[in-house]
């Protein structure tokens, strides 16, 4: 066993000198999750949990390893452990238990065929919650100058907020197909195993508020770059007081607050499916 | 029972067979293509909402909005990123289990998203066109699969115009090849949602079908 950084990395080798095919269980003893290697994101052949099954070949020999985040202060008692892990021998190979890796054909399918997930490039970010059409393509829009994609205006609170958001998926693509060390260094750089264990439920919140948000966000921009009230607005303002148009006057959806109630359920926000 | 139904090209007509046989043995058709579905889908939970853990499998299944029972699929990039293919096994059984015969329309290609519906069916359908490559297609998705425990209980030759050779088809899979002929009311089928074994069971490219759900039935007997 090696430790570097909070994170245990356990190899096993088991020789069978014997002349039959030996099936083994290979248990994680140490105080943490094991992780196991993984091959399009489904762990390896033979990996239920915490616990590896295999057989070792007559005469032959099975190498099993994986990772195991400890926390940086445990890793002198980890190495002081002899035993990171428990070897169980189940007995000879049997017809009736098979092979370990037949008995998840999915997971098997997987592995050796490959995802085909569209990479998330390929994902354009202001339709990646929206499926149907833009909205401004069934409504009558008048030209004018598209608005400025920046919003310096954006609020502290929701600056805070989506600044909180981008470190949380900064450190999940960090994390996302990391090796053990990589993950090790990220893991300290973000405050400890406790922060990170909270990431993935966070990160799922994270999306689906996202998305709800960006159908809201895309919704607001097509309604407000479809409103044109600035010739209205500046021959009121002429009639009222004389006075030539004010540059407040050409911009007045940028100063509105946020209306409440219905998007004009257009069906844009699509956070909840149901 | 789950029969998928697959074929290495895009095109030839795997969804239109899908809908043709989930009309013949009155089962729910589960549009598996998770990248470029094609069958109607509408308002409420797909596949992919299904398979990113956001909504109940037999919930997703559109009943009464037209002549078969269906799992839509939906169509966006990220709805097919999020989707986790390794639920699908779950999510076919729990669909059989409150419907039934299953009917799995699966996406072109040799990835895992067309891989894991043929692990997870009992059977398989290979859907070609009457073309000389075709067979090489047919024979690769006949491999898979096997390779996956998926006997294969029939090739459809579809769209043919002047005869198909048969033979050929059925001595390269080792499977009877069954003869779809072009007819544009099949052709129609998806479009108007209109399977023609049931608007047009007279023609001979419904007697195919149902020649075809024959050979499904006879393999679930088995």
């Amino acid at each position: 066993m090696t430790a570097a950084a909070g994170v245990a990395l356990v190899s096993v080798t088991l020789d069978n000198d014997t002349a039959a095919d030996l099936r083994v269980r290979v248990e994680n003893d140490l105080d943490g999750p094991a992780l196991p290697p993984r091959r399009e994101g489904v762990p390896a052949a033979g990996w239920d949990g915490d616990r590896f099954t295999g057989v070792v070949p007559a005469d032959g020999r099975l190498g099993v390893g994986y990772a195991c985040p400890i926390g940086a202060a445990d890793v002198a008692s980890a190495r002081a452990a002899d035993q990171p892990a428990s070897v169980e021998i189940l007995g000879p190979v049997d017809d009736a238990t098979g092979d370990a890796s037949a008995s998840d054909p999915v997971a098997a399918a997987v592995r050796s065929l490959g995802r085909a997930t569209p990479p998330i490039d390929a994902i354009p970010a202001e339709t990646a919650a929206e499926p149907e059409p833009p909205v401004s393509r069934t409504e009558p829009h008048r030209r004018r100058e598209p608005t400025p994609p920046t919003a310096p205006e954006t609020s502290n609170p929701v600056a805070a907020w989506l600044d909180a958001v981008e470190r949380r998926v900064q450190l999940a693509e960090q994390l996302t197909d990391a090796a053990a060390d990589e993950a090790a260094a990220a893991i300290e750089d973000s405050g400890g195993i406790d922060d990170v264990a909270t990431l993935p439920a966070e990160l799922g919140g994270d999306v689906g508020a996202l998305r709800s948000i960006g159908g809201r966000i895309d919704d607001l921009a097509a309604r407000a770059a479809a409103a044109d009230p600035e010739p209205v607005v500046s021959s009121l303002v002429a009639a009222a007081d004389g006075e030539e148009p004010t540059e407040r006057d050409a911009k007045p959806e940028s100063d509105a607050p946020p209306p409440h109630g219905p998007t004009a359920g257009r069906g844009v926000d699509r956070g909840s499916p149901r | 029972m789950i029969v998928a139904v697959t074929g290495g090209k895009g095109g030839v007509g795997k969804s239109t067979v899908s809908v043709e046989l989930g009309a013949a043995l009155d089962a729910t058709v589960v549009d598996a293509d998770l990248g470029m579905a094609d069958l109607p889908t509408g308002p409420g939970p797909d596949l992919h909402d299904v398979l990113a853990g956001r909504a109940d499998p037999v919930e997703a299944v559109r009943e009464g909005c037209g002549p078969v029972r269906l799992l839509p699929c939906g169509r966006s990039l990220a709805g097919a990123r999020a989707a986790d293919v390794t639920a699908l096994d779950a999510t076919l059984r729990d669909v059989g289990a409150a419907y039934g015969d299953l009917v799995v329309d699966c996406p072109a290609g040799l990835k895992a998203d067309a891989g894991v519906p043929l692990a997870v069916a009992d059977a398989c359908v290979v859907v070609a066109s009457p073309r000389r490559y075709a067979l090489a297609d047919a024979v690769r998705s006949r491999e898979l699969a096997r390779e996956l425990d998926a006997g294969l209980v029939a090739a459809v030759i579809n769209r043919v115009v002047d005869g198909a050779p048969e033979p050929t088809f059925e001595e390269a899979l080792g499977a009877p090849a069954v003869t779809v002929p072009a007819d544009p009311r099949v052709g129609r089928t998806l479009e108007s949602f209109r399977p023609v074994v049931r608007a047009a069971p007279s023609t001979r490219a419904a007697e195919s079908l149902r020649a075809v759900a024959d050979a499904i039935r006879r393999a679930k007997r088995v």
